[in-house]
């Protein structure tokens, strides 16, 4: 069973003054184990996408199921949950808690979802290759090293499916190949679900299937 | 969850500061100001605890803050006949200014001083002899007076020289004492006249029917143990006074709180879209966003509570006749003020950052 199943997405922006369609009729279908990699250049509606699959944004029509739920039935708590439990999210200004170390970054996820914590989180943070760096705020940490923190953050609830935004966009070319090559790893040996928007035709080839999109519509590669 | 909100308060040190301040000076107000009233109403009703009488007798039209209205001594009498009664004793009270304030004088006949402690709470000195111009003051008048006060020293009042014969152990009714027959004499009226009776039972479970035989001449009675609520009934324009300058000083607090918490959410808008994207349900914003409103207000309360010991200190040497009483049911009241202000402040905040949509706040600078 597809992890995310979409037909028809269609989402308009309403603004007072304008409306402004940024999804037309999007379908896809992610398959457990895949990398995709949906790449277009700015504006193209990608991170829209990308927050409509996350149940972060509403849509205004199509389907969309989510392990088999269908999203248009679910309430915001249920969105929520699943979100917190299936879901994991990556984005390019890396968002981490700026209060928090980079050890505590790393455990909030399991703390939000109530499960127990232990040395799951230090654990994640070796395996990308920032353990020395547990007790570390953001603030203390370079561009690269915060998303790192962030990929551990997302993949330590062991989500059913990992969704980036642009993850190497703020980053050099060194510390973004880095963060791919962490991705690629997770995904290999881990088998972890994978779906990234990127404006970027380099890091979109780390992924096992490139989608293209333009105005708010793929234009090859969703199947 | 706590953990994060330590954190997130941490994070800006000074406005955490500022915020725990405005909070204390709020709370210290609060517990100082009715501490005060508290402890000095509290201190006058336990120096009348000390006298060795069950009721206590006044004119209709009295109040405890004026001295003037006097009933005929003959009531004295009349109570004394009543059956059940021990002991009655007249009191005048005038004024004299000693310690830098006007000070109540308890004019007492001398015969009946071991009502109000006796020759055994002298501390220096001897009881002052019926008709003269003698006087006793206590300890506590003695340290404060200006150059101390000591066994013969001088006093004026009212045109006579009057001589400290004696010093009682602070405690007992009054600060001063004179003979009840020296201040009817200054009085100059057709006859003896009473500010106050006190009235000793054989038994105190006779007081209710007593105090009624007594409430039909006309006049008004009051368990001694009840005195408290007396002044305190008196004193209403000074609860409303203490009350109202508590309030305004909390709402000033908690508006600062407030106006933090509001400032922290602005602040912290990208941190709820994060939250919200890492599945943090509208139940847990809020619950953070109102954690920090508490530990600002019960750390404010804390040290709230250190200030208001401080002030304590700072007030007795200052005012030495005034008491603040720091009780446990004053502290629990300023607690319950300070979470529920701080919960209060934090409601409106904490519920539109429940609210904000994650994709907008994830993309807000």
């Amino acid at each position: 069973m597809p992890i995310i199943e979409a037909q028809g997405l269609h989402k308009t922006y309403h603004t007072r003054s304008v409306d402004t369609p940024v999804l037309h009729g999007i379908d896809l279908a992610v398959a457990p184990g895949e990398f995709i990699a949906i790449m277009g250049p700015s504006g193209c509606g990608k991170s829209t996408l990308l927050y409509v699959l996350g149940l972060l944004a509403r849509y205004d029509s199509g389907a969309l199921l989510v392990e088999g739920q269908d999203a248009a039935t679910l309430s915001d708590a249920a969105k929520t949950r699943l979100r917190r439990e299936r879901m994991a999210f990556v984005f390019q200004r890396f968002n981490l808690l700026p209060a928090l170390t980079a050890e505590e970054n790393v455990a909030i996820t399991l703390k939000l979802a109530g499960k127990p914590v232990g040395h799951a989180p230090r654990g994640m943070l070796d395996r990308v290759g920032l353990g020395a760096k547990a007790h570390h705020r953001p603030a203390a940490l370079s561009v690269g090293e915060q998303q790192r923190v962030a990929i551990a953050r997302s993949l330590v609830g062991l989500p059913a499916i990992l969704l980036a935004d642009e993850p190497t966009g703020n980053l050099d070319s060194e510390n973004g190949e880095k963060v791919l090559a962490l991705l690629k790893e997770f995904n290999r040996t881990d088998r972890q679900t994978i779906l990234m928007v990127t404006h970027n035709a380099e890091a979109a080839r780390a992924a096992g299937r490139i989608i293209r999109m333009r105005d708010g519509k793929f234009v090859d590669g969703q199947h | 969850m706590a953990s994060l909100a330590i954190a997130n308060l941490r994070l800006r040190k000074l406005r955490t500061a500022i915020s725990i301040a405005a909070v204390a000076v709020g709370i210290m107000t609060l517990v100082v100001l009715r501490g005060l009233v508290e402890g000095t109403i509290g201190e006058v009703a336990d120096r009348m605890n000390s006298v060795r009488a069950d009721l206590l007798v006044w004119d209709k039209s009295h109040n405890t803050f004026m001295h003037g209205h006097t009933m005929s001594a003959k009531y004295a009498a009349t109570i004394r006949r009543m059956d059940g009664v021990a002991q009655v004793v007249p009191v005048l009270n005038d004024s004299i200014s000693l310690g830098g304030q006007a000070q109540t004088i308890y004019a007492v006949p001398a015969s009946n001083f071991e009502m109000f402690g006796g020759e055994e709470r002298l501390a220096a000195g001897r009881l002052f002899k019926a008709g003269t111009p003698e006087l006793i003051v206590d300890t506590r008048l003695v340290n404060v007076h200006e150059g101390g006060l000591h066994v013969g020293d001088a006093v004026e009042h009212r045109g006579e020289t009057f001589t400290v014969v004696g010093i009682v152990a602070e405690g007992v009714v009054g600060r001063v004492f004179m003979s009840y027959e020296t201040a009817d004499a200054l009085w100059h009226s057709d006859e003896r006249r009473a500010n106050l009776l006190f009235v000793r039972l054989a038994s105190p479970a006779d007081a209710e029917r007593v105090g009624q035989e007594i409430r039909r001449l006309g006049l008004i009675v009051v368990d001694k143990g009840n005195y408290y609520n007396v002044i305190a009934k008196d004193a209403t324009f000074l609860e409303w006074f203490v009350w109202t300058t508590a309030a305004l000083t909390l709402l000033v607090s908690f508006l600062t709180v407030s106006l933090t918490i509001f400032t922290i959410v602005q602040e912290q808008t990208r941190e709820v879209g994060i939250l919200k994207s890492l599945g943090a349900t509208r139940g847990f914003i809020m619950r953070l966003v109102i954690a920090q409103s508490l530990i600002i207000c019960s750390a404010g309360v804390l040290l709230g509570f250190v200030m208001s010991l401080g002030a304590k200190l700072v007030i007795k040497p200052a005012v030495p006749l005034l008491t603040v009483s720091l009780h446990p049911g004053l502290l629990a009241t300023a607690v319950g003020v300070g979470l529920l202000g701080g919960l209060v402040g934090a409601l409106y905040p904490a519920w539109r950052a429940a609210r904000l949509d994650p994709v907008e706040t994830l993309s807000y600078e």
